[in-house]
């Protein structure tokens, strides 16, 4: 399907959209090439039905900054689990508001010779992210060539070699006023040996009408390196969520990718991470509790290019109301993948009649010596086990809520403190019909 | 005047009768014994008490300090001071034994959560728990004994006026006997609970001696009496009550 079909521009446009911006040139061609992607693409409708509907024209008009009152902010950092007071604590945080990146702070971390830059200014500043931006994600499926096309705003981060973070860096997106659409492009290089843990919220402080979210995030983790990357996701309203991310972890490094799942009313999660060197590992694994009628995809996918590496692709879903939730994971050993090792396993719960998982796993293998496997379970709440809670005196809703906290706790408990916190809140309050 | 009276109780399960006219009583500090062979009844007057799904009373009630509880749900009869020790307790994956254990101590002794997390310190060491059991998922990979424990202690957390335990004697080891003795002398004792405690053996009387004791057979108490008739049916066997 033409790009000027779905959205009604031309590759002349793309290209007076990164001069406008003053880009440097290579960021115009990734684009234009996303562009010629496009045109050659099969169709994805949970895709190209909603692109159609951003609105192109405030992209291609360039940013502006937002003025984002104080309340809201402070709302839309509470959401993600962060005390406003506690904000000048965390060691380094951004915001995005919109596709302007209207605050970024550092503090000791800059003497490391970590970086935390916009992008938008960051592909002029510094050379590093040629290499590296839009050479990890390239235009390989709609959603990718979408966001290489229209990305504005978001992040740079760079973790120099040897250099540990002990804690979370956060980034905070908020989406303000309504119609308003997000395009934000994060990268992430963690340089050999180096660690960080990268918590990404997106909480939308009003009920916004509609919006599409189109954020992308790319990652490299370098030799022995270790990366662990949260999303989550809580928008009110009708937000359309279509994060799209790529990874790739060097020798030794070890990749945690975890996107979570609250709210919004469609949600399609594209996650894949390339095990380029001997014995690097991922863990992707995809959270969500679905309520109302949420509609909610996970593509995830780890493929296996050099021997000795471990994967797991995880999901832990529950589907509440009419709700429907589906899964593909996929995992592929590319020839010389020797010894690799692959988990596939799904857990859903499913809290009605009405609601619906699916689950298409994908198991490629070119190579003998690899053993990968999957697993699936979908279950309903055991009545013997609501019970056995009602006669403590909890009342049905109660302990309904107390079982699926249990169902996510082994995700919970491995997350930062402060987001375990809000994440069991948002469950509890989920289940309460709220 | 009795805690919990039962008046000819009839209840079907499966649309099978299992009980068939059960009358029984249980006061304020007393500890009675429900004896009786396998399929007597004994678990399903105790799931019926308690309000479980699919125990459907035909006729007779059940009486709470003179109030009919029959109709109400489960948790309703929670909160008025009924509490049971099952035998097959569920896992519940993902909830933590400190955390449940809590919760529970607060609404029903209605402490702070500082003095919760002591009482239930308390109540964990008086039935032989490790303290470590506070960080394990609830009944999850344990042993039978340590969820027999783990009930009395869901029980002494629950404060009852009528505690109901379904063969907390079975399956435990002399030393867990002695820590589940403890358990219901404190909730007689201390708290002035009403227990009922349906055993097969009279193994539990070396450590709690029973004030009144019950004999069921087919669903109906075919005989009760003081203390020395859990001797007669430890020395004669259930024959000696069969008609």
């Amino acid at each position: 399907m033409r790009v000027r079909e779905i959205l009604g521009i031309s590759r002349s446009d793309i290209e007076e959209l990164s001069r406008k911006r003053g880009e440097p040139e290579w960021v115009t061609r990734r684009r234009l090439e996303a562009y010629d992607a496009l045109e050659k693409l099969p169709p994805d409708p949970a895709v190209d039905e909603y692109v159609r509907s951003l609105d192109v024209e405030s992209i291609l008009a360039g940013t502006t900054p937002v003025e984002v009152d104080s309340e809201l902010w402070e709302l839309a950092v509470k959401r993600l689990g962060v005390k406003p007071e506690e904000l000048q604590q965390l060691t380094g945080y951004s915001v995005t508001v919109d596709n302007r990146t209207i605050e970024v702070q550092l503090r000791a971390l800059r003497e490391r010779g970590v970086i935390l830059a916009p992008m938008d200014e960051a592909v002029k500043k510094y050379s590093i992210v040629k290499d590296y931006m839009f050479r990890i994600m390239r235009p390989d499926t709609r959603l990718a060539a979408y966001h290489i096309m229209l990305w504005a705003g978001g992040v740079f981060v760079y973790v120099p070699e040897g250099v540990k973070l002990p804690n979370p860096l956060y980034g905070v997106f908020l989406i303000t006023g309504e119609g308003l659409k997000q395009t934000e492009h994060t990268l992430i290089i963690v340089e050999d040996n180096a660690s960080l843990t990268w918590v990404e919220g997106c909480t939308a402080p009003v009920k916004a009408r509609y919006s599409v979210h189109l954020g992308g995030l790319e990652a490299w983790v370098g030799r022995r390196a270790k990366l662990d990357l949260y999303s989550v996701e809580n928008w009110a309203g009708p937000v359309h969520h279509r994060p799209v991310k790529r990874m790739i972890v060097e020798e030794g490094g070890v990749l945690n990718a975890t996107p979570i799942a609250f709210g919004g009313e469609t949600i399609l999660v594209e996650e894949a991470a390339r095990l380029v060197g001997r014995g690097a590992s991922a863990k992707l694994q995809s959270v969500a509790l679905l309520t109302e009628k949420r509609w909610s995809e996970s593509r995830l996918e780890v493929v296996h290019e050099a021997p000795g590496g471990k994967s797991e692709i995880l999901s832990r879903v529950v589907v509440k109301d009419e709700a429907f939730d589906r899964f593909r994971g996929k995992l592929v050993a590319k020839r010389g993948a020797k010894g690799s090792v692959g988990r596939m396993s799904c857990n859903t719960l499913l809290l009605s009649e009405k609601a619906v998982s699916e689950t298409i796993p994908a198991l490629e293998v070119e190579d003998n010596d690899v053993e990968f496997s999957h697993e699936a379970s979908v279950g309903r709440l055991s009545t013997e086990k609501l019970y056995y809670l009602r006669t403590m005196g909890f009342a049905e809703d109660e302990a309904a809520s107390l079982l699926v906290q249990g169902f996510f706790e082994p995700i919970f408990t491995a997350l930062p403190f402060d987001l375990a916190v809000e994440a069991r809140k948002i469950v509890e309050l989920a289940l309460k019909g709220h | 005047m009795a805690r919990l009276r039962v008046e000819g109780l009839h209840v079907k399960v499966g649309g099978r009768e299992v009980l068939r006219g059960v009358n029984l009583e249980v006061g304020e500090g007393e500890v009675v014994y429900l004896l009786g062979p396998n399929g007597a009844g004994k678990s399903t007057l105790i799931y019926t008490v308690v309000g479980w799904e699919g125990y459907v009373v035909e006729r007779g009630g059940i009486l709470f300090d003179s109030r009919r509880i029959e109709g109400l749900p489960p948790e309703e009869r929670a909160k008025l001071g009924v509490a049971a020790g099952f035998q097959t307790p569920p896992e519940l994956e993902g909830v933590r034994v400190g955390v449940l254990l809590r919760m529970l101590v607060e609404r029903f002794w209605g402490v702070s959560s500082l003095e919760a997390l002591k009482l239930v310190s308390n109540f964990i060491s008086m039935v032989g728990l490790p303290s470590s059991v506070l960080e394990r998922e609830y009944n999850v990979g344990f042993s039978g004994g340590e969820r027999k424990k783990l009930e009395m202690v869901k029980v002494l957390a629950m404060r009852p006026k009528i505690a109901l335990l379904d063969e907390p004697d079975s399956g435990v080891d002399v030393d867990s006997l002695r820590g589940i003795g403890e358990a219901i002398r404190y909730l007689r004792e201390e708290l002035g609970t009403g227990v009922l405690v349906v055993t097969h053996l009279a193994r539990l009387c070396r450590f709690v001696k029973p004030d009144r004791a019950y004999v069921m057979l087919g669903g109906r108490i075919v005989k009760s009496g003081g203390p020395e008739l859990v001797k007669m049916i430890e020395e004669k066997g259930y024959s000696a009550v069969r008609g």
